[in-house]
């Protein structure tokens, strides 16, 4: 299908939630409110002429200012601060699809997509752990790669860059170890962890 | 073993062996000099890779360059049947109770060589996830410079090391484990 094609189809359905849309790097990217993503989401799974059953990535993007205090500042806008990248394909059609959603600085809050597709549950973990974006609805939405004690947030723009923290303590990882348990019908009591 | 320890040591060759006598006020030297000689040609290194080093590490093993001329080729992936760590790679944070733990199994008296940059000095990662140097963690004998460095590199650090073991007395071992730990 075309790429101005595949723009139609979405935006008879959901006009309201797209902010923006364009052509870049031979994908069609738009731009969607927060509060129409998971509809859209699934739309692009169920629909017959979309059918992107693949989330390949989830990326956070941070856009806060990157020059010294007193230059001007004029693209900086604090309510889209963050950013995060979608990317769906589908495999039945061979075609690709980017959403990427804005969020404010003071409280960036998305809504789910594990329910939708699982390789997002990761993909939300990461931007949890390096960007601080907060995923509603995520059933374990904890770090995934930093340590579990590590304060802030490690690829914001006001992380410096060269701060270690000394976090020397290993997870226990109890909770996880018990979870795989109860999906394999074992019992186990906690005495004996 | 030198020509001046033959001199000062007699020996002398029985039916079935040979049998070295010595006098009892040199005996504390005379066994140093046979246990530094036996620790120096005998290293069993443990290789803590977890970067591009230790790949390299693997081609100083291999024949080419082959470590075993030097005594310490005989790689044990226990750290109880060794005594010199080959830090080879980048350590991050999260590694670093992991290469604590591991160095306080390891057999006394035990040696450190840092390979590279990242592990001596954090390379070029200056940033959240990695230790700047893996001397604030462990003692490290020996550094080798190099991103990678090359095998001859990691030759070269075994011959200082045993050049530092050549004059290392029993008597004065460094002994650092508290006994929990091991």
């Amino acid at each position: 299908m075309m790429i101005d094609r595949l723009a139609e189809s979405l935006n008879s359905d959901f006009a309201g939630g797209i902010v923006s849309r364009e052509v870049s790097f031979g994908d069609l990217t738009l731009i969607v409110k927060p509060d129409y993503l998971v509809d859209i989401a699934r739309d692009l799974r169920d629909n017959p002429d979309l059918r992107f059953d693949l989330l390949l990535d989830i990326a956070a993007v941070d856009n806060m200012k990157r020059w010294p205090e007193g230059v001007d500042d004029d693209e900086y806008d604090e309510d889209a601060r963050f950013e995060v990248v979608y990317i769906f394909n589908s495999t039945a059609h061979n075609h690709r699809i980017r959403l990427k959603v804005q969020l404010p600085e003071d409280d960036p809050v998305l809504p789910t997509l594990t329910g939708i597709y699982g390789s997002a549950d990761w993909g939300e973990r990461e931007a949890f752990d390096m960007m601080g974006i907060r995923f509603t609805g995520h059933s374990n939405l904890k770090r995934i790669l930093t340590h579990y004690k590590f304060k802030g947030y490690a690829l914001r723009k006001d992380y410096p860059v060269d701060k270690e923290q000394w976090l020397d303590e290993p997870e226990p990882l109890v909770d996880e170890i018990l979870a795989r348990l109860d999906a394999r019908g074992i019992e186990v009591r906690f005495e004996e962890l | 073993m030198g020509r001046d320890f033959l001199e000062k040591h007699r020996v002398e060759k029985g039916l079935e062996e040979s049998v070295l006598l010595t006098r009892m006020d040199v005996a504390p030297d005379f066994i140093d000099t046979i246990v530094q000689w036996g620790r120096k040609n005998s290293l069993w290194p443990y290789p803590f890779g977890t970067a591009c080093c230790a790949i390299e590490f693997m081609s100083s093993i291999s024949s080419i360059h082959d470590q075993s001329r030097f005594g310490a080729e005989a790689v044990r992936f226990s750290p109880r049947q060794a005594d010199m760590m080959i830090v080879a790679g980048t350590i991050n944070h999260k590694m670093v109770p992991i290469l604590k733990r591991i160095y306080d199994q390891m057999c006394e008296p035990r040696y450190v060589i840092s390979m590279g940059a990242c592990a001596s000095s954090g390379g070029f990662y200056d940033n959240y996830t990695t230790v700047q140097g893996i001397d604030m963690v462990i003692p490290v004998d020996v550094y080798v410079a190099g991103c990678p460095p090359r095998p001859e590199g990691v030759l070269e650090a075994i011959v200082k090391l045993q050049e530092k073991l050549e004059n290392q007395s029993i008597a004065k071992m460094p002994f650092q484990t508290e006994p929990e730990n091991r």
